[in-house]
């Protein structure tokens, strides 16, 4: 019988081989995949970020434990076809025009990747039209947009102002992430959102898909 | 211009930056992050060569907000211009960890390990401000003789200096100052690169530089700043 405390522990852990190894058995014994992800994967990320928000944990840390996560998620998503909870939401992502700077928004894409989003990473240098675009091509839930300058995180409201013009305004949220950004700075130029890390991003797309 | 290109050897990366870069503060990585930082600046070490160089103009004018250099006026602001009233001249400099770098850190991305990229992208960011200080510590070695001291090393986009100001900085430097370009948001490509001034002559003083030279809300440094002070 499967110890799938060993799962929690090495998605905690960020142990990527433990974490499959050990899925992989559960799912062979018949384990219910639901089961797997929301008593033992979701607690396990839900930890490390607790511990991360309190200062116990760093970036690494959360890395290696949204690897692990996702490496688990890779096994039982298949399995959940058909299921309304194969997917968290669709999130398209990207540096907006003007900015090359990229590693902060990576950071979040693997984020919301492990613990359960599906995420289209438009890259650096995104223009309005891009995100758009590819908000139509995957309907997506939410945008999500980094930039590191302050020159160019002014970019973003002209994505916001292009969502309003194709009509997108309410179907899809717009979130806002990036060192120079403030809540003040994200209220201001209409986003829904805004948060300071990458664990906070996922819990903030967890918040935008449910309001 | 003047052009080195030093061994990557010969670059002193400071570990504590890179573990900062990693979000660490000041606390130190558990032991395998560690090694797995030790075992990355290996592997970048087989790909990495940086380089830096530097153009010495004299100071034609200095005012309250801008520098007049070779003709042009470059705006640095108010907190960064002070730190130039007694420049005789400035060296104009770039300092970069390089294109072959900046090539493997894009096929490190594309092959998806985030944490590998995360930590490169640390390393990258420090190679560039080791090679700046390598820089320094040539152009010091350079103008003492002539009985010139030298400044602290000043950046646009920091301190109120507008990173727009990059354009004015490069058309002073020949054209792909150690292969770097500039984008039309004055961007550096390698991304990983530092430009920039520093003050020369007798009288210069290089001083303790940090964020206490300016508040700035929307700069990240003194957002860290602040958590720190929030958190202890």
């Amino acid at each position: 019988m499967t110890d799938l405390h060993a799962l929690y522990e090495a998605i905690l852990g960020g142990k990527l081989e433990p974490a499959v190894e050990v899925t992989n058995q559960a799912i062979a014994e018949g384990i219910e995949p639901q089961k797997i992800i929301n008593e033992y994967m979701i607690p396990a990320m839900e930890e490390i970020g607790a511990r991360f928000e309190a200062g116990q944990a760093f970036v690494p840390n959360l890395l290696m434990s949204a690897r692990a996560m996702k490496g688990s998620l890779d096994i039982v998503k298949p399995l959940l076809r058909g299921d309304s909870t194969t997917t968290v939401g669709k999130v398209v992502i990207g540096t907006v025009k003007g900015d090359l700077h990229d590693i902060g928004k990576n950071l979040v894409a693997s984020m919301l990747e492990g613990c359960g989003f599906e995420v289209i990473n438009l890259g650096v240098d995104v223009s309005s039209d891009k995100f758009i675009e590819a908000v139509k091509a995957n309907n997506a839930n939410i945008i999500c947009m980094s930039a590191l300058l302050t020159t160019t995180m002014n970019y973003m409201k002209e994505v916001i102002a292009a969502v309003e013009a194709a009509q997108l305004k309410g179907k899809v949220k717009v979130m806002v992430g990036g060192a120079p950004l403030t809540e003040g700075f994200a209220r201001s130029i209409g986003a829904d959102g805004y948060s300071s890390n990458a664990n906070a991003a996922v819990a903030l797309a967890r918040n935008l898909m449910e309001s | 211009m003047v052009v080195f290109n030093p061994l990557f050897s010969d670059i002193s990366l400071d570990l504590k930056e890179i573990y900062r870069g990693m979000g660490y503060g000041d606390a130190k990585p558990e032991e395998n992050i560690r090694q797995y930082v030790a075992e990355m600046i290996a592997r970048i070490g087989e790909v990495c060569e940086p380089c830096f160089g530097y153009e010495i103009l004299p100071v034609e004018s200095v005012g309250t907000h801008d520098l007049k250099i070779g003709g042009r006026t470059m705006v640095t602001g108010s907190i960064i211009t002070p730190f130039f009233r007694k420049a005789e001249s400035v060296a104009l400099f770039v300092a970069t960890a390089g294109h072959r770098f900046d090539e493997w850190l894009h096929r490190l991305r594309s092959e998806g390990d985030i944490m590998e990229e995360f930590v490169a992208d640390a390393i990258g960011s420090e190679i560039a401000e080791a090679t700046a200080r390598k820089m320094s510590e040539q152009l010091a070695a350079d103008v003492g003789p002539k009985g010139m001291k030298i400044g602290n090393s000043y950046s646009p986009g920091y301190c109120g200096w507008h990173v727009n100001q990059q354009q004015v900085l490069f058309a002073l430097l020949p054209e792909k100052p150690c292969g770097v370009t500039l984008n039309a948001s004055s961007l550096m490509t390698p991304i990983k690169s530092v430009s920039g001034l520093i003050a020369v002559g007798p009288e210069v003083e290089s001083t303790p530089y940090g964020c206490a030279l300016c508040g700035r809300a929307d700069c990240y440094k003194n957002r860290l700043k602040q958590k720190k002070q929030t958190e202890s």
